[in-house]
Order: structure tokens, then C-alpha cells, then sequence
């Protein structure tokens, strides 16, 4: 009995011990994550998606497009929390906005450009290429010199490159306006289809449209540094080579879904925030003749009683609060149409383009051609009220601004004859701020634009916190100081002070 | 007799053996021979049997003995053992006489194994089950506080379910679990953090909080890295080592039977102004409370003065024909916030059956715990029902099993944090003049519509308590079985095998309706968790010689645990009031999770003894994980200790010098990660909820990496332990030093690489401190007893180094405010701005209003000290004690401070409401320099400049505190022989009494904001509870 006992326990133990020392076999497969695909069993198309809202939302996000876009170009101000409005940005939204466009949509949309190259996918290797050059022209604008060429290489297999070096804004925006050119040339001999796209929806033509638009944005905006004629006359006199937006049918907008988390960022901020309102100047550029006025105001904003009030920016909290008894109240909210939860998120437009193009002609930067600038003018601002046309028709009658008989060339009609009919002695002031209106709701690409035209003439903030300038940088985010000293400092070396009135290499007016 | 052979026979305990034969009855009493007073629960066995009992609380004991029986053993802890021959009386009176040369205690150390306490060559404290049992707290580990030097203990509130922390020696883990591993009679048990569904900021509780205080015999806290490193790396943050009550031998068939019922109320409510109501800059008129009216969309306090005689508008007000609110009385109410809280009832009993015969034991006990929390419409409950047994059936082989069951469960947890669906957070955010009772009283008006002092931004708090409801369901199931066999003195081994197994089921509601989610929400998620541990020990001890003691043990483990979760979220609901997710207006989200994980472990330990007074410890151990790359999943890792009792070595008998002990030890643990660290996969997004889905990846943002090695914990110690006076004085000082290396760790990268974080190995945390328990015994008389025991624990942290070429590491940040560990630093620096200051350090005024200054280190969340208090009294039959405790040092960053004065809620705004604020400081003498300020600024703008969260130094505040922990005052009653009712006992018991001194306004500094390793952190904090009331326990 008791020897049996002992040979059984001894039996188990070494059993035991076996199992214990031996078997380490099986750890692979115990240590293989079941929950997620591998990166080889992602598909291109389903990496699309995701790019396409993840950057587009992070554009419109509150504290990056609306704070430190909208309000510094005067299209917004703040009613609370007024620091931002005071040319005090959140470090934190620094951080997470860089780390959103190189981490999160830009390494989604590298990873989409690698399994593309893999596979010989020509389709997605363009997408890849514009999407890419889109994220970093928003990186480089606002900061000026960032990461490129060794960016997007912390996995590669050779390299894998932690801290990446930065490169000069005028080398980036080179390459940037090779990989739009590349993605026109792929997308013109390929008909691989795609799918994934909420961006087109899957409609390849209108990616080539977006990519030349995209040239002649970004050709314009170094137009100071590096003459633009021999490449905008190219792109605008090839119409087959080089397609560009012929409509608003054509905008690079995401058109957000209903509920969350694929709606309006500005919808879900309303939800319990009210901290926003629209700023004066812009209201008092729109409204200030009435009864004649531009009607896309009754788009941009919402009514107080029955006109229109806009806040100063930059005022103390407790200045807005007060402003003229309540600033709450007395002021007018941004427009229903843009607090909508489908209320779609504009990367480029149609009257963008138009008012580029005017730029372009005015400037003497295309030559023989067929348009003059006031056509491109009238086409922009034509485009800019049919982008917003079945909200001003129903709220101009509805607020009794105007008859209901009228149709949009009507409204286009008026406004022109009392506003802004074509000047050519003041053509490039008028292109320029004609522009500025037309991009409401894109804060990012409206303070870019102000930033190199600076039209409209912008008074700095009233509690302005940036020795009486209106920023034209972003600090660079504190995380790269603290994973990327060396080649951080070697920027700010080449650049200039790290503050946010240092001027990127391709704004060489001069603010004020 | 009977009674015990048919509840075994219950329990499957087949094969036992009650022995009858002729015995005759002895009874007596056991004293102490030094002061004559009684002995409860010394041991009294028969010479040579297993048969005996325990003295009652009187000291007093009865016992049926064979006839044949020669003598009594006598033994308990600190006395000599004495041997009482047996006579043909009836009646015995014992006195014992204190051990004065050593002491025998003993405890429990790895795997259970008792040891006598002066063999050990590191540091361990034990806390007894009864001394925590009567003032009970719902959360096992709020009950260390103060008793346990080295142990910081911070609650995360006074909510029903909510979790507390335990760090024990300092963080040593920049990122890791900085909390030490409970192990319940010898098997782990988890200690996560139960969170609930992705968007809810509800408070779920720890996984320590399901062990039952009634079922605990021992607490013993293994602290370092020394005492721990048979667990593996899970203890390198130290070992919590629960033992659970068993039957005593000889114990005859007792019913315990105890109930606590304890009152909650806040111990600390913010001071709120009762002078202005709602409003901006002085006026207010309510239209629609949206902004309609004058302000009445504004949820700040800076509107007309209050009980001044005004009559304005607002929205308790009666109405016109139209709707429209008429001016009413516009008073103060300074009790509204009383209305959030009803008085906390908890109440807790047990009821256990224990009995052990020669060869068998059990105990089976029952617990159940009904708490209504204090915050009103809150509740939580808790049911255990455990069981212990062991039988030797034949000679040398013994079984023996427990298990537990606890269901811990709640209708409605509070919300927490900076989260609307927190009471308190909407309170700070309140006019002051808003009458709370009404709100309670109605949620909606007649015409089905909200009724509501504001329609901006907040809920009727009462519809947040009692709609918006979080619902927790925990089962779980922990239990171990062991077979043992001694094969001969020498040689024994076991093996067991254990398991904790639960689920754990949170919900969380919104209605159609609420602010936040206008079409309403409803979240939930279910968590599984099974770890099971086989283990088995072989251990051989032997003397050699006289003089010489040897033991070794060969044993090995094997972990395997398996976790899952599944979350499904209707973000929308399409039929209001009904909480499934199949019920979501929208496409539902919904995830799951599954990891698996497993370690294997050889090792070796034992012990050389000289003369029993001079021991050398020794062990090794080398883990096999699943988690870390093939090459590199295999690591070991040693520990020695040495410890020599002087006073025996060198013979000293002494009427001063009892007892001398030294110690020195230095000990190794290894560390493995989590699953799924190596390989890089892709993740799930949110989902693109068009018509079609479109499924959204996205490459994590962390760059996994597959040369990962075990990370490393070494650690030295040396302590003394002396005791003086016939052991009236008793002084136990630890010194130690451990540093925590190659942390497996997800350091930032530049996110130009694509990635924001990598897995490396990096990094270097040192802690080193000194420990003291100092007990003494200031009065000792035959009735009369007063003992005192101080502890004191001092901690040095510092970050030695993070990974190559990283200056910061950010654990955690909170509005502007980031909480880092830094190079040179202690873990926890609170990194935010200051405000705008000239050179000589004088803050810059423009228009009157600072602003903000640099980014800089405003303080640590690290204490600099920690100590305790107890004194315990003893007079007759009456028992008290009362115990303080402190936390000196460290900061915390209030943003009830903040928001509570930008909303003009808190008292300090009343300053200046008339005549306006001159900020101390300087502002432009108009040349470059500087001139004293002059420019008065009104109270609102004063304090929303000063006040937001792009100045936080505004709000940091040193955390330090006393607190009056405990109040405990007892009557036992004299055992009657008539009646069968023993050992009542009466007790009046008091929990966080008092707040005796802080520094920081507004709240209790105790609490945390999060359970996890981002501390100093504090926003509408949920008041911890003052908990008084009363305890009864008995017996049959």
C-alpha cells in the first residue's frame, strides 16, 4: 500500500517535471494573437477607409481645424476657454495632431502605398501617393521643416529608423509635387478597380481630378519661392493629360454618416460644448451693407433675433462672457448646415481651384490662356454659393432676404453687383478675399492661404498672447523633443526660433 | 460527534474515522504567570494524541480525554510550552510563562510554508484576521492602511465597489502593475482593475476587493523583492499572502456567528459659496435655461446676490399663461448638495461552521454583505460562501481543499472622474442658488419634458443617479486542492492544484434624453478570466549533528491563464428606456478580446539552521514564458538571506535585552510582459456604418519588437529586529535597496517612424528606504493593558534612466497638466504650466489678469513619508483601540480648486465680488521693467484667468494629511454555563473618522483618481465615506 502510494507520487512528479521543462514547444502558437490579422492579411482597401477618416477628421478637428485654423483666420472666435483664441494652443493638441497624421492616417496610408508596391496594385499605390501627399503638406505647412524622406521606416526591415531626420520644406515640396504627378501618370493607364473608398467612392477619374487640383494648390502656395508658370500652364492647357475639378460634383469631400463616431467632429463637439461662435470680422465682412449682403452668411451662421453679430476674437473669458451683456447669446453660432452630423468634410473644393486659377492668370502665371481671371473669379464665387445653394435659397426666403422666385445665379447676381463685381485694379485683393470667405470651415487651408496672401487685413486678437501677431506656425510637438533631440534641434537650427511667429520657408510676405 | 461526521460525510470526505472510546471531562483555566491575566486562545492538547482544544476568551477551556491520558500540552505564542501532568482532578488553573529568549512566532511565508519568524532573513509583517474584522471594510485592501509600514493605500472613493490601491515600497514599474500579488492559501488571485464598457467612468472595483475580511485568519505582507521571489515576477512588487481560517485542531463543532452594520456619511464636502447665485457678471434672468434669458445657459455662479431681497425668474419659478417663468425669491440654499447623498447603510454577517475531529477538520462559513451606498441611488452587494477541509484518512497522507465563491454585484455604480454622468462634477458646475430638493422631487414636467435647472449642459442630476445606471454582476470562483504525504520525518512533498475563475459583467445606460447622448447609449461588456496554477513541492529536512539543520525543497509550477472579453455598444437607442444591444437606432458596435499566456517554473529552496539561531536561506528559480521571444523565454533568478539571533548566539540573558536579531539579504526576480508583445498585427478600427460597412484597419501605432528579454528586479536588505523589557518594547528596522533594470516597457519614438511607441527593454527605477515597527507595551497589570505600535516607512524613488535618447516619459495627462517620470526625478512629476513671472519670480499682471507662464515641474505625487498609529487598550473585559496614520509629502493637483473657482461655486470666491481683486505681483511699467501691480480686476475675471487649466499651479497643493483611521471600543460578556451562547462580544467601530490636518481645500486628499499608475490626480471626487457603527459576535 505505502510503496504504491510513493511510486505514484513519484510517477506524477516526474511527469510533472517533464512537462514543466520540456514543453516550451507549443509557445509560439500560445503567443500568436488570434484577435487581429497579420499586416500581410490586411487588404489594401480595408487600410483605405480608415486613412480616409482618420485624416479627414483630424482636419476638422475642434482643437487643431477649428481652434487653431478657423479662429486664427478670424472665421470663428471663442465664447469660452478663450485661450486657444488667444494664440495659446494646447501642447497636448500639438502632440496628438502630429502624431495623428504621421502615426495613424500616414503610416495606414505608407502601409497601403507598400502593399500596393508589393502586389503591382497601381490603383492603390496612387491613392496611397495622394492621400500621403495630402497629410504631409498639412505637416509641413504648419510647421515647416518635418520628417520625410526617412519617415514612414520605423518597421522597414533595413532601415527601421526611429528618429527620423527632417528635411527642408522646399526639398519636401519637391517631392510631395512628384508623387502628385506619379499618381496622375498611374492613374492614367490603370482601371484596376478599388473599393474601400468613401472619399469617391471608388471612382478612380475623380482621384486624378484631386491630384491635380492638389498640384496647382500646392504650386501656388511656394509661388512666391519657386515661379509656378511652366507647371500651371502645363497642368491648364492639357485638359486630357492633366484633369482638374470641372464642379462641385467634383470636391474632395467626405461626406460624414449620420451618427457617431462617423460624424461631423464639429457635430459631435456641439453635443455639449458651446464654447464656439462666429467671429466679427467675417461677419461684418458679410453683413455690414445690409440689406444688401452675402447671402452664404445665412449658411455660416446662425441668426441672432433677425441679423447677425460676430465676436472679436481673443477676448478674456470673462470679456466674452459679458460681451455686449452676453456674449453667449448676442452672437452668432456657427450655421445648422455645419453642426449637422452629415455635414461633409472639405479637403478641396471646386471654388478653391477657381480662385487659384484667377491667382494664376492675374499673376501672369498661365500662359495663353483661354480664360481670363475674371472668369475664374465669377466661376469661384458662382461655385461657392452652388456648393452651399438649397441652404441659401430655403433660409434667405425663410429670413425674408430675398424672393422666393429667385434661383442661385440670382443670389450670385446680387451679391456681385452689390459687393464684389470684378475690379482689375484690385483683382488680386478681391481673388484673395473672395477666397477667404469661400473657405469657411476649412480653418486649415484657410489660415494657410491668409498666411502667404494676408487678405483680408486681420486685426491680431484682442487678448492676443503672441506679442501682437497672429500666429503663422505651430510649435513643434513636445514628444519630439523628447524622442527626437538631435534632428529637432538641427531643424530649429536651420529654421529659426521654434515659436509660432517664424515664418516656413514659402510665406515670405509680410504679416502683421 | 455525530453533527461532525455527517457534515464531512457532506462535504465527500469518505473514509473517515471517528474514533469513540472511554473518556472522562477536564475543564480549566490558562493565565499568565507574569500578570496573572487570562490566555484565549492557548492550545491544549493531550500528550502524544491530536486531541485538544483552545482556550475561550476568558482563558477558559473544556476537554473530554481519554481515560488513559498522562498529560496536557500547554502551548501558546510567546509563552513557554508547558507540560501539565494530568491528576485525578477534574479542574485545572495553568499559568504560562512569557519565552524571554526568543520567540516562537511563526509566519506564513512562499507557498504557505510556515516559518518561525526569527529564521527569516528579510522583512515581513503580518496583520491578524480579527484585528480587521470588526471595523470591516468592503475592500480588503483599505483595511491595511496604517497597520503595514511601507504599504501606501489610496481608495478611489467613497463609492459603493470602489477599488483601492496598494504599493508597497514604491513604484518600481514605469508602465507595468505596480501592485503586489494576492495569493489566497497558496494559490494567486487576480488583482486587475475592473473597467467596464469603453466610454463609462464608473468605478468597478479591484480584484482583491472579493476576498472576504470574515474568512481571513492572516494577512501576511512579503514587502520586497527578498521575501517574494518564489512567486515569480508577478511579485516583484511584493506578495499579499491571505491565509484563510481552518478549523483549530480540536476544535469542537462551533457555530461563529457576527454581524457589522455600519452608517456612511461624507467625511468632506467642498465649502461652497452660499452669496451669488447663477449668472455672468452679475445678472441673470431665466427663460429656457439654453441661453434663452439672460445667462440661464451659463452654468457658472457669478450672477445677482443672493438673499438680498431680489426677485428673479428662474426655473422653479411658477409661470405665466405663456410658460414664461415670473420672477421669484432669489435665495440660497446652502444644504442642496446634501440632497446627492442619503445616509450609507452597510451591513454585513457571517455565519461559520467549524469542528475538526482527530483526523478531519471543516469550516464552511457564509457571508453576506448588503451596502445602500451614501451617494443616493447607489447600492452593492456581496455574497461568499467558502470552505476549507482537510482529512488524513490514512497515516502521512493528508487531502485537504477550500473554496469560495463570491458574487459581488451592484444595480448602480456613480459615475467618477470629469465625466457629466458624475454628480459631483455637475455640482461644481451648478448655480449656487439652485434648489436641489425640487429636482429631486421631479424629473419631468407634466408635459413629459425634463425639468431641469439648466438645458445646456447638464442632466437633472437625479435622472444621471437613477436613469443612467451602471450595472456590475461578478461570479467568481476560487478554490485549491492539495494531496500531501510524508514519507518519512524527513522527506514530505505535495502536490495542488488551484484556480480563480471568474466573469465579470458591467453595463452602463444612458436615456433618450441626456445631454451627452441625446439618443441615449447603452454599453456592455463581459470579461472572463481563468488562471489555474498546478504545483508541486518535494522538501527534505534534516538535522546534522547537534547543532546543524538542513532543508530542501524541489518544486515547480505551471500557470495557465486564459482572458476574454466581448463589448457590444448600441451607440444609439431606437426604443427609449430599453437597454440591449440589439436595441441600437444604429449599427451596434461590438468587439472581443481573447489572450492566453502560460509560465512554467522549476526551483529549489531551503534552509542551512546553526544551534536555531543562526540561518542562511537559499532559492533559485527559473521561469519558462510564453510571452517572450523563443531564444529568450527562459530565466532564472536566486536569492540568498542570512539571519542570526544574537541572544541566543551569544547566550544573553538579560532583563533588558530580550531578544537581538540581525538580517541581511539579496535576492533576484525575473519578469516576463504581456501576450502578444512580439509580432505586429493590425487592429480593428471603429468601422465606417454606411449602408455597407466598410471595415476599417489600422496599423497600431505600437511598434512590437521580437528581441525582447526578461526584465530584471534586484534588491538588497538588511533589517534588525530587537526587543527590550521582557519583550515590552519590540523594534523591528528594515533598511532596502532595489533596482528595477531592462524594463519591458513601451517607450515614446518619434512618430515620424510611423509608430508613437515601441516595446523595449529599458529603463532603470531605484527604490531604497528604511522601514520601522516600533510596538511597546506601556502598561501591563492584571486588568489594565495598553499597547502601542508605530510604524514608519520612508521611500526614496528616482528614475535613473528611460531608453536611450528619451528625456520624459509620460504615464498619464489630465487637461494641460502631464504626469512623467523623468531621469533624476521620483516617478509621478506633475509637469504643467505656471503662471507668467518676471525674474524675481513675481507674477505678471496685464489689464490686472496673470497668464501663463512656462512649462515646468509644479511637484510629485510621490509622498516622502508614511506612517501609523495604533493604540489598543484592554481594561477587564473591555476592549479599545484607536488608530491615526499619515501621508506627509507629495502633491495633488485639485481640479475641484480649478473649476470650482473659475464656475465662482467655492468659498474663496466670494473675495472681491464688490470691490474687485488686485492680484499680488507686478505687471509693465509701460519700459521694459516692472512696477507692483495696481490694476483691480473683477472677481469673475480674476478667477477665470487664475483659475483654468492653463495655469495649474495654481491648483497643486501638498497632499499631505492625518486621518483618524479607526475607533474601536469593545465589552465581551462572561461566558455563562448555562447558556450555549459564548464569546459575545459588543463592539462599536468606527472607519475614516477624521481628517486631522491637510493642506488641500475642498476634499479629501486621500482619494485617487485612478487605481492605476497615473497618481496625484483629483476632479469631482466622489467624497470618501465616514463610516460608523456597530459590531456583534458570538459563538455556540
Amino acid at each position: 500500500m505505502k510503496i504504491r502510494i510513493i511510486f505514484n507520487f513519484a510517477a506524477t512528479l516526474l511527469v510533472f517535471l517533464l512537462l514543466s521543462s520540456g514543453c516550451t514547444k507549443d509557445f509560439t502558437a500560445l503567443n500568436t494573437n488570434p484577435n487581429s490579422p497579420s499586416i500581410a492579411q490586411a487588404a489594401p482597401n480595408m487600410l483605405l477607409t480608415n486613412a480616409i477618416e482618420s485624416m479627414t477628421e483630424r482636419v476638422d478637428e475642434i482643437f487643431f481645424g477649428h481652434e487653431m485654423g478657423s479662429c486664427w483666420v478670424q472665421h470663428m472666435a471663442k465664447v469660452q476657454y478663450t485661450t486657444e483664441d488667444q494664440y495659446v494652443p494646447r501642447m497636448s493638441v500639438i502632440n496628438n495632431t502630429w502624431a495623428s497624421f504621421y502615426a495613424s492616417s500616414g503610416y495606414d496610408i505608407q502601409t497601403i502605398y507598400n502593399i500596393a508596391d508589393a502586389t503591382k496594385n497601381d490603383s492603390y499605390k496612387a491613392l496611397a501617393l495622394i492621400l500621403k501627399t495630402y497629410v504631409v503638406s498639412v505637416l509641413t505647412d504648419y510647421w515647416g521643416d518635418v520628417p520625410y524622406t526617412e519617415a514612414f521606416l520605423g518597421s522597414d526591415p533595413t532601415k527601421a529608423i526611429l528618429s527620423p531626420a527632417y528635411d527642408t520644406q522646399e526639398s519636401i515640396y519637391v517631392a510631395l509635387l512628384k508623387n502628385l504627378d506619379d499618381a496622375n501618370t498611374l492613374l492614367a493607364a490603370t482601371s484596376t478597380p478599388i473599393k474601400g473608398d468613401i472619399l469617391f467612392n471608388n471612382d478612380l477619374t475623380k482621384w486624378r481630378k484631386f491630384a491635380n487640383s492638389l498640384s496647382l494648390r500646392l504650386l501656388m502656395r511656394r509661388s512666391d519661392r519657386v515661379a509656378p508658370t511652366a507647371a500651371i500652364t502645363a497642368i491648364v492647357s492639357d485638359p486630357a493629360k492633366y484633369p482638374i475639378f470641372e464642379s462641385n460634383a467634383d470636391n474632395a469631400a467626405l461626406a460624414y454618416l449620420g451618427s457617431a463616431p462617423n460624424n461631423n467632429p464639429i457635430n459631435e463637439n456641439r453635443k455639449t460644448r458651446d464654447d464656439h461662435r462666429v467671429s466679427k470680422t467675417l461677419v461684418d465682412q458679410m453683413w455690414t451693407n445690409q440689406p444688401n449682403m452675402d447671402f452664404r452668411l445665412v449658411v455660416y451662421a446662425n441668426r441672432v433675433g433677425t441679423g447677425f453679430d460676430g465676436l472679436p476674437n481673443g477676448l478674456s473669458a470673462s470679456d466674452a462672457a459679458n460681451y455686449k451683456g452676453n456674449g453667449l447669446t448676442k452672437t452668432c453660432k456657427m450655421g445648422d448646415y455645419f453642426t449637422a452630423a452629415t455635414s461633409p468634410g472639405t479637403l478641396m473644393s471646386y471654388a478653391e481651384l477657381q480662385f487659384i486659377l484667377a491667382e494664376a492668370v492675374q499673376r501672369g502665371f498661365v500662359t495663353g490662356s483661354a480664360k481670363t481671371a475674371e472668369d475664374y473669379y465669377n466661376a469661384g464665387i458662382l461655385g461657392s454659393y452652388k456648393q452651399f445653394e438649397s441652404t441659401i435659397l430655403a433660409n434667405s426666403v425663410a429670413f425674408g432676404f430675398a424672393s422666393k422666385t429667385w434661383v442661385i445665379a440670382d443670389y450670385v447676381a446680387d451679391y456681385m453687383s452689390n459687393y464684389a463685381a470684378f475690379d482689375p485694379a484690385n483683382a488680386l485683393n478681391q481673388i484673395y478675399t473672395e477666397k477667404w470667405v469661400a473657405m469657411f470651415d476649412q480653418g486649415v487651408q484657410a489660415v494657410l492661404e491668409w498666411r502667404r496672401t494676408n487678405v483680408p487685413v486681420l486685426v491680431p486678437a484682442v487678448g492676443g498672447q503672441n506679442g501682437g501677431k497672429i500666429p503663422v506656425r505651430a510649435y513643434y510637438p513636445s514628444s519630439e523633443s523628447g524622442t527626437n533631440p538631435t534632428n529637432l534641434k538641427a531643424a530649429i537650427a536651420r529654421q529659426g526660433a521654434d515659436d509660432l511667429n517664424t515664418k516656413v520657408w514659402w510665406d515670405t510676405t509680410n504679416n502683421y | 460527534m455525530k453533527k461532525i461526521s455527517l457534515l464531512l460525510a457532506f462535504l465527500g470526505f469518505i473514509g473517515l474515522q471517528v474514533v469513540f472510546a472511554q473518556t472522562r471531562d477536564l475543564s480549566g483555566v490558562v493565565t499568565s504567570g507574569e500578570d496573572g491575566s487570562s490566555i484565549p486562545g492557548a492550545s491544549v492538547v493531550v500528550k502524544g494524541t491530536t486531541l485538544g482544544t483552545v482556550t475561550d476568551m476568558d482563558g477558559k477551556f473544556t476537554l473530554k480525554v481519554p481515560q488513559n491520558a498522562k498529560s496536557l500540552m500547554v502551548s501558546f505564542v510567546g509563552m513557554t510550552t508547558l507540560e501539565v501532568p494530568l491528576t485525578g482532578s477534574a479542574s485545572y488553573s495553568i499559568k504560562l510563562q512569557p519565552e524571554s529568549i526568543s520567540v516562537n512566532e511563526v509566519v506564513v511565508t512562499a507557498f504557505g510554508i510556515t516559518k518561525e519568524k526569527k529564521s527569516l532573513g528579510y522583512s515581513v509583517q503580518d496583520v491578524k484576521g480579527d484585528a480587521i474584522n470588526q471595523a470591516k471594510e468592503t475592500n480588503v485592501v483599505n483595511s491595511l492602511q496604517g497597520r503595514v509600514s511601507g504599504a501606501q493605500i489610496t481608495s478611489a472613493s467613497g463609492a459603493v465597489g470602489a477599488s483601492a490601491r496598494i504599493v508597497i515600497r514604491g513604484v518600481s514599474s514605469l508602465s507595468g502593475n505596480n501592485q503586489p500579488l494576492f495569493v489566497v492559501d497558496g494559490i494567486p488571485m487576480d488583482n486587475a482593475n475592473f473597467g467596464g464598457t469603453g466610454t463609462e467612468g464608473t468605478n468597478r472595483g479591484n480584484g482583491a476587493a472579493d476576498i472576504n475580511p470574515d474568512d481571513i485568519e492572516t494577512i501576511t505582507v512579503l514587502k520586497g523583492a527578498n521575501s517574494s521571489a518564489l512567486y515569480g515576477s508577478r511579485a516583484s512588487a511584493g506578495v499579499i499572502v491571505i491565509t484563510t481560517k481552518k478549523a483549530k485542531k480540536g476544535e469542537k463543532l462551533t457555530v461563529s456567528l457576527n454581524n457589522t452594520t455600519t452608517f456612511e456619511t461624507p467625511l468632506r464636502l467642498p465649502d461652497f459659496q452660499n452669496g451669488y447665485g447663477q449668472g455672468n457678471a452679475g445678472q441673470f434672468k431665466y427663460v429656457d435655461g439654453a441661453g434663452g434669458g439672460i445667462n440661464d445657459g451659463t452654468d457658472e455662479s457669478w450672477g445677482p446676490k443672493l438673499d438680498a431681497g431680489l426677485m428673479i425668474p428662474q426655473f422653479s419659478s411658477p409661470v405665466d399663461a405663456n410658460g414664461v417663468p415670473q420672477p421669484s425669491p432669489w435665495i440660497s440654499h446652502p444644504n442642496n448638495i446634501n440632497q446627492l447623498f442619503d445616509i450609507g447603510v452597510t451591513n454585513s454577517t457571517n455565519v461559520s461552521l467549524a469542528g475538526s475531529s482527530d483526523k478531519s477538520s471543516f469550516r464552511v462559513s457564509f457571508t453576506n454583505l448588503d451596502q445602500n451606498g451614501m451617494v443616493a441611488f447607489t447600492d452593492f452587494k456581496k455574497k461568499t460562501l467558502a470552505f476549507n477541509a482537510s482529512t488524513t484518512p490514512i497515516e502521512k497522507l493528508t487531502f485537504s481543499a477550500s473554496g469560495n465563491y463570491v458574487y459581488a454585484g451592484s444595480d448602480n455604480q456613480p459615475g467618477y472622474g470629469y465625466d457629466a454622468n458624475n454628480v459631483m462634477q455637475q455640482f461644481t458646475w451648478t448655480g449656487r442658488q439652485t434648489d436641489y430638493s425640487l429636482l429631486r422631487q421631479k424629473q419631468h414636467n407634466a408635459d413629459g419634458s425634463i425639468f431641469n435647472w439648466n438645458h445646456n449642459y447638464h442632466n437633472n442630476p437625479f435622472m444621471t443617479l437613477k436613469e443612467n445606471k451602471n450595472v456590475l454582476r461578478r461570479d467568481r470562483v476560487t478554490g485549491n486542492a492539495m494531496v500531501k504525504y510524508q514519507f518519512t520525518s524527513h522527506l514530505s512533498a505535495f502536490v495542488r492544484t488551484g484556480g480563480d475563475i471568474y466573469s465579470n459583467f458591467s453595463s452602463s445606460r444612458r436615456f433618450v434624453g441626456d445631454m451627452d447622448y441625446p439618443n441615449g447609449y447603452y454599453g456592455e461588456s463581459l470579461y472572463l478570466f481563468r488562471e489555474v496554477n498546478t504545483d508541486f513541492i518535494i522538501a527534505y529536512d534534516r538535522n546534522i549533528g547537534k547543532n546543524f539543520n538542513f532543508t530542501f525543497n524541489l518544486g515547480g509550477n505551471r500557470m495557465d491563464r486564459v482572458t476574454q472579453s466581448n463589448t457590444g455598444v448600441a451607440p444609439e437607442l431606437a426604443v427609449p428606456g430599453v437597454y440591449n444591444v440589439a436595441n441600437s437606432a444604429v449599427t451596434p458596435t461590438t468587439s472581443n478580446y481573447f489572450a492566453s499566456k502560460r509560465v512554467n517554473s522549476l526551483y529549489a529552496f531551503g534552509q542551512l539552521g546553526y544551534k536555531n539561531a543562526l540561518f542562511l536561506d537559499y532559492s533559485i528559480r527559473n521561469d519558462w514564458s510564453s510571452t517572450l521571444p523563443a531564444n529568450n523565454n527562459s530565466y532564472y533568478y536566486p536569492a540568498l538571506s542570512l539571519s542570526g539571533v544574537l541572544t541566543d548566539l551569544l547566550k544573553v540573558e538579560s532583563d533588558v535585552l530580550s531578544f537581538a536579531k540581525l538580517r541581511a539579504s539579496w535576492a533576484q526576480v525575473g519578469g516576463d510582459t504581456d501576450p502578444y508583445s512580439l509580432a505586429p498585427t493590425v487592429a480593428f478600427g471603429g468601422g465606417w456604418n454606411a449602408s455597407t460597412k466598410l471595415l476599417n484597419l489600422a496599423v497600431p501605432n505600437l511598434l512590437p519588437n521580437t528581441t525582447l528579454k526578461p526584465q530584471t528586479n534586484e534588491s538588497v536588505e538588511f533589517g534588525a529586529d530587537v526587543r527590550l523589557f521582557k519583550n515590552r518594547v519590540r523594534l523591528d528596522v528594515t533598511y532596502y535597496n532595489q533596482k528595477s533594470i531592462n524594463q519591458i516597457v513601451n517607450i515614446p519614438i518619434s512618430a515620424g517612424s510611423g509608430y508613437t511607441a515601441k516595446t523595449i527593454n529599458a529603463g532603470r527605477i531605484d527604490n531604497k528606504g528604511i522601514e520601522v515597527l516600533l510596538e511597546v507595551t506601556p502598561v501591563k497589570t492584571k486588568d489594565f493593558k495598553w499597547d502601542v505600535t508605530f510604524n514608519f516607512a520612508k521611500n526614496q524613488n528616482k528614475v535613473v534612466s528611460l531608453a536611450e535618447g528619451v528625456e520624459q516619459f509620460t504615464l498619464g495627462s489630465y487637461w494641460s497638466l502631464q504626469v512623467l517620470a523623468q531621469p533624476g526625478g521620483a516617478y509621478g512629476i506633475l509637469w504643467g504650466y505656471d503662471y507668467k513671472r518676471d525674474d524675481k519670480n513675481n507674477i505678471i499682471y496685464t489689464n490686472g489678469l496673470p497668464s501663463q507662464g512656462d512649462l515646468k515641474n509644479l511637484g510629485n505625487a510621490t509622498p516622502d513619508w508614511l506612517g501609523g498609529m495604533l493604540n489598543e487598550f484592554t481594561y477587564k473585559r473591555f476592549n479599545a483601540s484607536f488608530l491615526i496614520d499619515t501621508r506627509q509629502g507629495g502633491s495633488i493637483y485639485s481640479m475641484t480648486t480649478t473649476w470650482g473657482r473659475y464656475a465662482g461655486a467655492l468659498k474663496e470666491t466670494l473675495l472681491g465680488r464688490e470691490g474687485g481683486i488686485v492680484g499680488k505681483g507686478v505687471m509693465s511699467d509701460g519700459n521694459g521693467g516692472y512696477k507692483t501691480n495696481t490694476v483691480v480686476a473683477s472677481a469673475e475675471a480674476f478667477n477665470k484667468a487664475s483659475y483654468t487649466s492653463d495655469i495649474a499651479y495654481s491648483s497643486i497643493f501638498d497632499a499631505s494629511y492625518i486621518k483618524l483611521r479607526e475607533i474601536k471600543l469593545g465589552y465581551t460578556f462572561k461566558n455563562s454555563a448555562k447558556l450555549a451562547i459564548k464569546d459575545v462580544n459588543v463592539s462599536l467601530v468606527g472607519r475614516n473618522l477624521a481628517i486631522l490636518s491637510t493642506k488641500v481645500p475642498h476634499i479629501d486628499p486621500e482619494t485617487a483618481f485612478t487605481n492605476g499608475n497615473v497618481q496625484g490626480l483629483e476632479y469631482g471626487q466622489l467624497p470618501s465615506a465616514r463610516s460608523l457603527g456597530f459590531s456583534i459576535s458570538c459563538k455556540f
